[in-house]
C-alpha cells in the first residue's frame, strides 16, 4: 500500500500526528542564520535524519521532508536534485514505520495584481517541485503557510497533476482576527477546497494553538474534508523565541481535537517534546465527528456569497451590449476602466462579466480583468470560448459561476472540465439539440437531460443553477412560462438563476416592469437574479420577497442607508476609489477635480492624504487586508502620476531620502516593497536596495545617497540579528541617522533593544518616518 | 488494580487559554479584559487545595459499569479537583467572577491533562480519548460509582450527579502499548 492509501486508512481509525518545526531544529543542529534551510539540510543529511528520527520517537505518524522552500523560485536549477535528497532523507528516516510526506510552501512571489507574478508561472514552479518529489517516492503533500488562496490553488493543482492518487492537505495561515493575510476566511477556504481535489483542508503557523481552536471548528463545520491543524508554540517573544511549554501547547491542542481536527502537529517553535506531549494528551482516538454542512455558494479571495438565503443579486452592468464606453474599453484593453465599472455595482453579491464579441478581446485583457477582480464580490463568467473560460476560472480568487451551459453533450464536454478542475457552479439553460422549447414541462425535461450529461461527466447537480429563461415581453412571450418553469425547478430541489431584466427589453418604464417581475420570481424562490444592482428598488424587493417567502428573517433586512445614494462629491468619490483600489475611478475623480480648477496640492491634501489615512486605519483594524492595501497604494501611485505636473515645485520636493533593504540572509520582500510604495506615495525619496543585502552595502548606500534614514526589513528571527549589525556599523561610521526596522518577527521591544525605531506595518512606517524626518 | 496518587502541582492556565474559554478570541481582548483575566488567573493559581488521583484497572479487573468502556483495553479512572479553595475565593465583582470561573475551568482541565500525561509516563503506554460520565454512551449515573472509587477524596456527587467542589472532574481513558 502506498503512503497516501495508508494515511487515508489510518485517518479512518484515529487522529494522526504530524511532526513539529524544522527550522529551529536545524539551527539546534548547527545551521547558521540566514542560509537556505533546504540547501543546508541537503548538505547535512545526517543532522536532518536525526531530526526526523527525534520526531518519530516523539510519536509523529507523519514526518515532513524539509522541502517547504523547495520551488525553483527558491532553488533555481537545483530544485529537482535538492528535493530528491530531502525526500529520500525523510523516506529513509521513516523506514516504513511512519509516513514521509512533503511540505510545500509559497513561492515568495505574489500573483498579479498584488505582485507581478503570473498564475501559470507559479503553477509551473510548484509542478516542477511536485514532479521531483513524486520521482523520489513521495505521495503525501502538505501545502503549508499560504496566505493567498490563488497561490494555494496553483499548488494544489500542480501536485494533483503530478500525483493523481496522492494525499493533499491544503492550508492557509490565519491571523488572530480569523482571516488570512489576503483576507480569506476559514469558510471561504473550506468552500474552495470542497471543490478542489484535495483530501484535507487546514491551517498552520498563524497564532498559538488557542487562536486556531475556532478556525478548526469553522473548517470542520464547513467542510467534508479532513481538517489539519499545525499551530505555533504560542507567539514569539521580543527576540523571536517561542516559549510555550509542551504541556500548555498540548492542552490547547486537545481542544483542537475536540473541535474536529483529524491531523494535528506543530509549526514554528514546536519541538519533539511538544509532539510527545500532544500525543500523550490527545491520545489514540478517532477524530471527533462534527456535524458538517458545506456552505453552498460563491467566494472570492476575501468574500463569500452563500446560496439558500435571500436571492443573490448578480450585477449585470459589465455587458457591452448598448454600452459604447465598455465596448471601447474592452477593445482597447483598458481593464482598469472595466474593473472600475464592475466595482461601481456596490450592492452586487456576484458580478457578471460579459465581454461581448469574444474574438475581439485583446490578449492578456481577460487575465488582468479577472485577476483585478479577485477580491470583492465573487464572479459570474458570462463567456463561451472554453479557452477564455479557463483563463477566467484560473485567475479568480475562489469559487465562481459559469454562465452558461446548454444541454448538449458537445457544449458541456467542451466546458465542464474547467469547473471540475478549478471548482465552480454552472448555469444550465434548458436549450437542447432542438433549441429552446416553449412549454415549461418541455424545458424541464430538456434540463433533466442536461443534468444527466453533467453527472456523466462527474459534475454534481448541486452545483447547477437552472435557468428558466426570461424572454422579452415585447416579443409576445409570457412571463407565466418562466414562473411555471421556475416552480418546476424548485419542486425538483434545483438551484435557480434568471436574467430578470430581459423581460422589459424594448419597453418603456423598464424599472417598474423589472421590479414587478423580480418580486414574483424572488417569491417563488429564485436563488440568484441577474439584475441592475444600482437600482435601489432591486435591493428592497429582494429583501422584501425574501421575508415574504420565509427565506429571510425580518431582522436580517439591511438598513436602507443614505450612503447607498450615489455620491456627487468628487473628493468623496476620490477617497472611495482609493480605498477600494479603483485606479480608473481615482484617476477619473482627480481629473474632474483638476478640470474644476482645484489645485493639485489641495487634491493631495484633501483627497489623497485622508484616503491613505483611512486605508491605513481600516488595515490596522483588519477591516481590509494586504491585497486591498496594495490595490489602494497602486491607485494612489497612479493618482500621483496624474497630479505630478500640477504640483508646485515646492510640493514636489522630497520629504527625505530613505535607504531601504531586507537584511542579509532574508529573501522576503513583500512587506519591504509595500513600505517602499507607501513611503514614495507620501513624498519620500526611496532608495530600495532589494533583499538579502549585506550590512556594509546598506551603510555604503546610506552614505552615497546622503540618506536621512535607513529602513530595514526581516521576516525571520534568524535574520533579525543583522539589523543590530547595521545599527552598529552606522555608529562606527559616525552616521547619526535613524534606523527604522520592521517585519514579521520584529517587535517594538526588539527595536528599542538594538537602538532602532519600530516601523510596524507599512502605514505606520510612513507615520513614523514623517515624525522622525519632518517633526 | 493500581492506585496512583501523584503529587502534581496545579498548572497555571495561560491568558489565551482563559480568554478562549470565555468565547473571546485571544486576539480581540482589550487591555481591561486582559488585566482582569490575569488577576483571575493569579487568584486561581494561589489555590492550595487541588488534589488528583487515578485507579488503573486491567481488563479483567473492570467493575460492571466499566466493562463496556474501551472493552478490550485496560483503563484508568481519574479524578481531579481544585478543592474548596475555588469555592471560597472572595467576591470581587462580576467580571472577576466570570473570568475566575473560566480560569478555574481551564486549570482543572489542565490538571486532569497533567495527570493523564503523568500516567502515560508512569505506565509507558498511550492513552485513548478521555470519556466521562454524561459523555457519549457513558451514562451520567455512573458518576456516583466513579466517585466511590476515590474514598479518600473530598469530592462529593449530588443527587443530580453534579460534583462538589464545583471545579472537579472525572474521566476514563483506555491504555494502549507504545508502538508505531
Amino acid at each position: 500500500m502506498d503512503s497516501a492509501a495508508a494515511l487515508r486508512e489510518l485517518l479512518q481509525q484515529r487522529i494522526v500526528f504530524l511532526d513539529g518545526a524544522m527550522g529551529t531544529m536545524l539551527m539546534r543542529h548547527g545551521m547558521p542564520a540566514g542560509v537556505s534551510p533546504e540547501i543546508w539540510a541537503s548538505e547535512h543529511t545526517d543532522a536532518l535524519g536525526s531530526i526526523h528520527r527525534a520526531y518519530l520517537d516523539a510519536g509523529s505518524d507523519i514526518i515532513l521532508a524539509c522541502t517547504f522552500g523547495g520551488t525553483p523560485f527558491h532553488l533555481g536549477e537545483r530544485c529537482r536534485d535538492i528535493n530528491h535528497v530531502l525526500a529520500e532523507t525523510a523516506l529513509s528516516a521513516a523506514g516504513g514505520r511512519a509516513i514521509a510526506a512533503a511540505s510545500i510552501g509559497p513561492t515568495g512571489k505574489l500573483i498579479y495584481p498584488v505582485g507581478d507574478a503570473l498564475w501559470e508561472d507559479i503553477y509551473r514552479g510548484f509542478r516542477e517541485q511536485a514532479d521531483a518529489l513524486v520521482e523520489a517516492g513521495i505521495s503525501v503533500f502538505f501545502l503549508e503557510t499560504f496566505t493567498d488562496p490563488r497561490q494555494l490553488k496553483a499548488a494544489a493543482l500542480a501536485v494533483r497533476d503530478a500525483c493523481p492518487g496522492g494525499f493533499i492537505s491544503a492550508h492557509l495561515t490565519f491571523a488572530d482576527n480569523g482571516r488570512s493575510g489576503a483576507g480569506t476566511s476559514p469558510t471561504a477556504l473550506a468552500m474552495l477546497c470542497e471543490q478542489l481535489q484535495v483530501d484535507a483542508v487546514g491551517a498552520n503557523c498563524s497564532t498559538g494553538p488557542e487562536g486556531l481552536i475556532p478556525v478548526a471548528g469553522q473548517l470542520a463545520a464547513a467542510s467534508s474534508r479532513h481538517v489539519t491543524i499545525e499551530p505555533n508554540a504560542g507567539l514569539p517573544d521580543s527576540r523571536g523565541n517561542y516559549t510555550m511549554t509542551p504541556e500548555l501547547f498540548a492542552g490547547a491542542a486537545e481542544d483542537i481535537a475536540w473541535a474536529g481536527a483529524s491531523i494535528i502537529g506543530g509549526c514554528c517553535g514546536t519541538t519533539p517534546e511538544h509532539i510527545a506531549a500532544l500525543r500523550k494528551t490527545v491520545g489514540i482516538r478517532p477524530r471527533e465527528r462534527v456535524e458538517h454542512a458545506p456552505v453552498p455558494g460563491f467566494s472570492s479571495v476575501d468574500r463569500v456569497a452563500s446560496l439558500g438565503g435571500a436571492m443573490l443579486k448578480v450585477g449585470e452592468s459589465i455587458n457591452p451590449t448598448g454600452r459604447k464606453d465598455l465596448k471601447k474599453a474592452i477593445r482597447s484593453g483598458d481593464h482598469e476602466y472595466v474593473i472600475g465599472a464592475a466595482r461601481h455595482q456596490e450592492g452586487a453579491d456576484l458580478l457578471d462579466i460579459n465581454l461581448g464579441l469574444e474574438r475581439l478581446v485583446p490578449d492578456g485583457f481577460l487575465h488582468r480583468l479577472i485577476a483585478g477582480l479577485c477580491t470583492g464580490a465573487p464572479l459570474s463568467i458570462d463567456l463561451s470560448d472554453p479557452e477564455l473560460i479557463e483563463i477566467a476560472f484560473r485567475e479568480m480568487g475562489g469559487i465562481g459561476l459559469l454562465n452558461s451551459l446548454m444541454c448538449t453533450e458537445e457544449h458541456i464536454a467542451a466546458r465542464v472540465p474547467v469547473l471540475l478542475r478549478h471548482g465552480g457552479y454552472a448555469v444550465l439553460l434548458p436549450i437542447g439539440e432542438k433549441g429552446l422549447p416553449d412549454r415549461p414541462e418541455e424545458r424541464f425535461a430538456v434540463l433533466g437531460r442536461g443534468l444527466a450529461i453533467l453527472e456523466e461527466h462527474g459534475f454534481p447537480r448541486h452545483r447547477v443553477l437552472a435557468d428558466p429563461i426570461v424572454k422579452a415581453l415585447a416579443t409576445g412571450a409570457s412571463p407565466g412560462d418562466t414562473i411555471e418553469t421556475l416552480r418546476l425547478y424548485k419542486s425538483a430541489g434545483l438551484l435557480s438563476i434568471a436574467g430578470v431584466s430581459n423581460v422589459s427589453h424594448g419597453l418603456p418604464g423598464r424599472a417598474g416592469i423589472n421590479g414587478g417581475f423580480l418580486s414574483l420570481l424572488a417569491y417563488q424562490g429564485l436563488d440568484a437574479g441577474i439584475v441592475n444592482v444600482n437600482d435601489r428598488l432591486t435591493g428592497q424587493i429582494t429583501a422584501g420577497a425574501g421575508v415574504l417567502s420565509g427565506r429571510v428573517d425580518p431582522g436580517d433586512i439591511p438598513l436602507d442607508e443614505e450612503e447607498m445614494a450615489l455620491e456627487e462629491n468628487h473628493f468623496a468619490n476620490l477617497e472611495k476609489a482609493l480605498i477600494t483600489g479603483n485606479t480608473a475611478g481615482a484617476v477619473r475623480a482627480s481629473e474632474t477635480l483638476l478640470l474644476e480648477k482645484v489645485p493639485g496640492e489641495d487634491i493631495v491634501k484633501n483627497g489623497l492624504a485622508p484616503a491613505m489615512d483611512r486605508l491605513g486605519h481600516l488595515y490596522a483594524v483588519r477591516k481590509l487586508f494586504l491585497p486591498h492595501l496594495i490595490a489602494g497604494a497602486e491607485a494612489a501611485r497612479a493618482l500621483m502620476s496624474v497630479l505630478e505636473p500640477h504640483l508646485a515645485a515646492g510640493a514636489r520636493e522630497s520629504a527625505g531620502t530613505i535607504v531601504l533593504a531586507t537584511v542579509r540572509g532574508d529573501i522576503h520582500d513583500i512587506g519591504k516593497n509595500l513600505v517602499a510604495l507607501f513611503l514614495r506615495n507620501a513624498g519620500f525619496r526611496v532608495v530600495d536596495l532589494g533583499k538579502d543585502i549585506d550590512s556594509r552595502k546598506i551603510v555604503e548606500a546610506a552614505r552615497e545617497h546622503h540618506a536621512d534614514m535607513v529602513a530595514l526589513s526581516a521576516l525571520m528571527s534568524t535574520t533579525a540579528a543583522r539589523m543590530e549589525e547595521v545599527v552598529r556599523l552606522l555608529g562606527e561610521h559616525s552616521m547619526q541617522i535613524p534606523v527604522m526596522v520592521g517585519g514579521a518577527v520584529v517587535t517594538r521591544e526588539f527595536a528599542s533593544e538594538i537602538g532602532a525605531v519600530y516601523g510596524g506595518d507599512a502605514y505606520s512606517a510612513v507615520e513614523t518616518a514623517a515624525k522622525l524626518l519632518n517633526p | 488494580m493500581k492506585r496512583l496518587k501523584p503529587s502534581l502541582p496545579l498548572p497555571v492556565p495561560s491568558l489565551n487559554q482563559v480568554l478562549a474559554r470565555t468565547g473571546c478570541p485571544p486576539g480581540r481582548a482589550g487591555e481591561e479584559i486582559q488585566g482582569a483575566a490575569l488577576e483571575a488567573i493569579s487568584s486561581v493559581s494561589a489555590i492550595t487545595t487541588a488534589w488528583c488521583e487515578a485507579v488503573f484497572l486491567e481488563v479483567q479487573e473492570k467493575p460492571d459499569f466499566l466493562k463496556g468502556v474501551f472493552p478490550d483495553l485496560p483503563v484508568a479512572v481519574m479524578a481531579a479537583t481544585l478543592g474548596e479553595g475555588y469555592d471560597s475565593l472572595p467576591a470581587r465583582g462580576e467580571l472577576h467572577a466570570f473570568l475566575a470561573d473560566a480560569a478555574a475551568s481551564a486549570a482543572v482541565e489542565a490538571f486532569m491533562r497533567r495527570l493523564q500525561m503523568h500516567l502515560s509516563e508512569a505506565l509507558d503506554m498511550m492513552p485513548t480519548e478521555r470519556v466521562a460520565p454524561g459523555y457519549g454512551s457513558m451514562p451520567l449515573a455512573v458518576q456516583r460509582e466513579i466517585i466511590g472509587m476515590f474514598p479518600a477524596s473530598r469530592i462529593r456527587c449530588t443527587e443530580s450527579f453534579m460534583l462538589s467542589p464545583v471545579k472537579s472532574m472525572t474521566g476514563v481513558t483506555g491504555w494502549i502499548q507504545q508502538q508505531h
